[in-house]
């Protein structure tokens, strides 16, 4: 029985190791081009933690790295996921708003 | 010569002529036979024909004797021949005669009696008495010339009146002895030249055997040249067993065979449509063109009776002139032929130029249907191989899968052996561990359960996507509810925004019309893009909610805490909304 549970949590987690993309070169600050509709700053921390700041409100979450996607993991258990092109833009679909153009600073 | 002068017992007193006068006359009568025999001699010797012998000597002796009437009958014992010369004489006495001639002598009825070269004078000076000679005779003279031959010759009586003497009688007698001369020469003349022209006849009738035989000789040896070149061909054929080549080798032989020049074979695959052709002796632009569609023209000419394949005799056709004037092949060859092997094989050939061909020798118009048939057997022995071939190929490919096809079961099966193995020590561990369990204990399954947990909270404390342990609601004051018909008063008046609480997957299925979606997952985001600058004062109501969760509660509860003081919950949802027959979309 014992031996059923390691190998169980052995293989769990290798799973979430091997799941995961290298993030660091995504770290950063990204934001809306000056002419587009709304205004967005994307900050990307090293630890996971990120920053949503609009022009009325911030909003903070957790992010990762899942292939060529980052997804952005809300407080109240959502998940909003965005394409990674060249790692300098990201392009992050909000239901009912559309995609959010973001580049690096 | 045996001369014998009967007695004449009828012949009166003897002549008495004076004696001056009398040998004066004997002489010059003397001298006067002996010119006519002379010259009856001269004349006979020159004449080679029997019956001429006898008319001339009957009508020549009538003179030197000095009557008018003659009688010469001949008759041939062996031949059964009779010549018959009467002069001054009625016709009538011709039928009488042979019987006369008979009864003359009874000498012939005994063969040995008669001698050759043999005269006897019967009767001289008076009438005959045999019956059946004419009355008017004076002289009757039998002559036996050898064994088979005698005759009788008679005279009249002379013109002046006067008897006949005995200088008549040995005239007589002199004149048939140089008669039975000639004629006897005659005889061996005639029997020369009847020799003669039965050589000749002989001689004709050779040389028409010789023509004959070299004719013979010559369709001989065509007939053997043609059998040799059916056996050459044949021989060399059996051994071949490529449709190519063969196709080839039997061209080549049937040019040389009828002296062609130039020549073409066509062999048709009807189901492959797969064409051979070998052409020899034409240029480029003279050889003849065959494609499918010709050839399917062609064989659709000729195949009818009798040319039918089902019959299996012939299947073979030697093409008139006619019939390759039709098939516009006259002007390429002068002998053609179709052939065919089965429903699928089909075949043409024809040559032209021949140097040397007899279109009415029978052996030649027999010769090509002799080489077709010996050159179909191998034609169909070379197809019959190269199908083989392609079976034993075919059967050798096969042979190769099916060798790897084993080696990779035999392969399949260790593995399946390996497994079988693994899987009993599987099955043997398992139910070893299953005993094992049916002996577990309640600590064991309190410390399973209890590790469970620990690890589902560890998970849901490090998931993002985590849920809280306690409903967020429990802390939070009651929002404000207000029921279906006064939402549907501010539907109706457009006096409230709806919003929409539920993920998005189900706003999109089924809605209220016109209202918002703020799914309570993605609230932070959605309300910063979208419902930030909101009036604060702005009648909101909120709706969406499932058995586990209360979306729309949680969305209520943050929008008060965003300053948003007219949010209320409606009470049944959408369920309710829609069971009001209220409208949704889409």
């Amino acid at each position: 029985m014992l031996r059923l549970l390691c190998l169980g949590v052995t293989s769990l987690a290798f799973f979430l190791i091997t799941a995961c993309s290298d993030p660091s070169h995504l770290v950063g600050k990204y934001q809306s081009p000056s002419e587009a509709e709304h205004f967005v700053l994307l900050d990307l921390q090293p630890n996971g933690q990120g920053t949503w700041e609009t022009n009325f409100d911030v909003v903070s979450f957790r992010w990762k790295q899942r292939g060529g996607e980052i997804w952005l993991h809300t407080r109240t258990g959502g998940v909003i996921t965005g394409d990674i092109v060249e790692a300098t833009r990201l392009k992050v679909d909000i239901p009912g708003v559309g995609v959010i153009v973001l580049e690096r600073q | 010569m045996d001369q014998r002068r009967a007695p004449n017992p009828s012949a009166g007193p003897p002549l008495q002529p004076p004696v001056e006068a009398s040998r004066e006359s004997s002489g010059e009568r003397r001298a006067f036979h002996l010119d006519a025999l002379f010259e009856t001699v001269s004349e006979l010797s020159r004449l080679t024909d029997p019956k001429e012998v006898m008319e001339t000597f009957v009508l020549m002796s009538m003179g030197a004797l000095g009557t008018a009437q003659g009688l010469l009958v001949a008759q041939d014992r062996r031949s059964g021949r009779q010549h018959l010369v009467l002069r001054g004489l009625p016709e009538s006495d011709k039928e009488r005669l042979p019987d006369a001639v008979q009864s003359v002598s009874a000498k012939i009825h005994n063969e040995g009696e008669m001698l050759s070269r043999q005269v006897l004078v019967v009767v001289i000076n008076e009438s005959p008495e045999k019956p059946g000679l004419p009355e008017p005779l004076r002289v009757v003279v039998e002559w036996y010339l050898d064994e088979h031959r005698f005759g009788v010759l008679g005279y009249g009586p002379k013109v002046n009146g006067s008897a006949y003497d005995h200088q008549d009688e040995d005239f007589v007698l002199q004149l048939v002895t140089a008669f039975m001369d000639a004629l006897a020469s005659a005889s061996v003349n005639e029997t020369i030249r009847g020799l003669n022209e039965e050589l000749q006849a002989r001689n004709t009738e050779l040389q028409g055997a010789l023509l004959a035989s070299q004719d013979i000789q010559t369709r001989l040896d065509r007939r053997y040249f043609h059998f040799k070149s059916i056996c050459d061909t044949t021989r060399e054929l059996s051994g071949n067993l490529h449709a190519k080549t063969l196709l080839s080798s039997f061209l080549l032989s049937v040019m040389g065979t009828f002296s062609a020049q130039q020549g073409f074979i066509v062999l048709w695959d009807r189901r492959d449509n797969r064409i051979e052709i070998v052409t020899r002796g034409f240029g480029d632009d003279t050889s003849p063109v065959f494609d499918a569609q010709r050839l399917d023209a062609v064989f659709r000419s000729l195949l009818h009776p009798p040319f039918v394949p089902a019959q299996g005799e012939k299947h073979y056709q030697v093409l008139t002139q006619d019939e390759l004037q039709a098939l516009e092949l006259a002007e390429t060859s002068q002998v053609g032929a179709a052939f065919l092997l089965d429903d699928n094989w089909y075949g043409l050939a024809g040559i032209g130029n021949s140097l040397a061909r007899s279109e009415d020798d029978q052996g030649e118009r027999e010769l090509l249907p002799a080489l077709l048939q010996g050159f179909l057997v191998s034609l169909g022995n070379a197809l019959a191989f190269e199908t083989i071939q392609k079976l034993n190929s075919d059967l050798l490919r096969k042979n190769a899968e099916l060798r790897q096809t084993l080696d990779e079961l035999q392969q399949s099966r260790q593995t399946i052996s390996l497994l079988e193995a693994t899987a009993n020590r599987f099955s043997s561990l398992l139910r070893s561990e299953t005993l094992r369990i049916k002996r577990v204990s309640l600590f064991d399954c309190l410390a399973l359960a209890l590790v469970s947990l620990v690890l589902a909270l560890v998970f849901n404390a490090s998931s993002p996507g985590g849920i809280s342990l306690l409903p967020e609601t429990w802390g939070q004051p009651r929002p404000d509810y207000i029921d279906v018909a006064w939402a549907k008063l501010k539907h109706e008046s457009q006096g409230a925004l709806f919003l929409d609480a539920r993920p998005t997957e189900f706003y999109n299925q089924s809605r209220i019309v016109g209202a918002e979606n703020l799914p309570l997952n993605l609230f932070d985001f959605v309300y910063s893009m979208r419902f930030a600058m909101l009036d604060p004062e702005k009648d909101v109501v909120v709706y969406g909610r499932n058995i586990s969760r209360r979306y729309d509660e949680q969305v209520a509860a943050k929008l008060k805490e965003r300053g948003m003081v007219n949010v209320r919950v409606m009470e049944g949802g959408l369920r309710q909304w829609q069971r009001n027959g209220l409208p949704v979309e889409p």
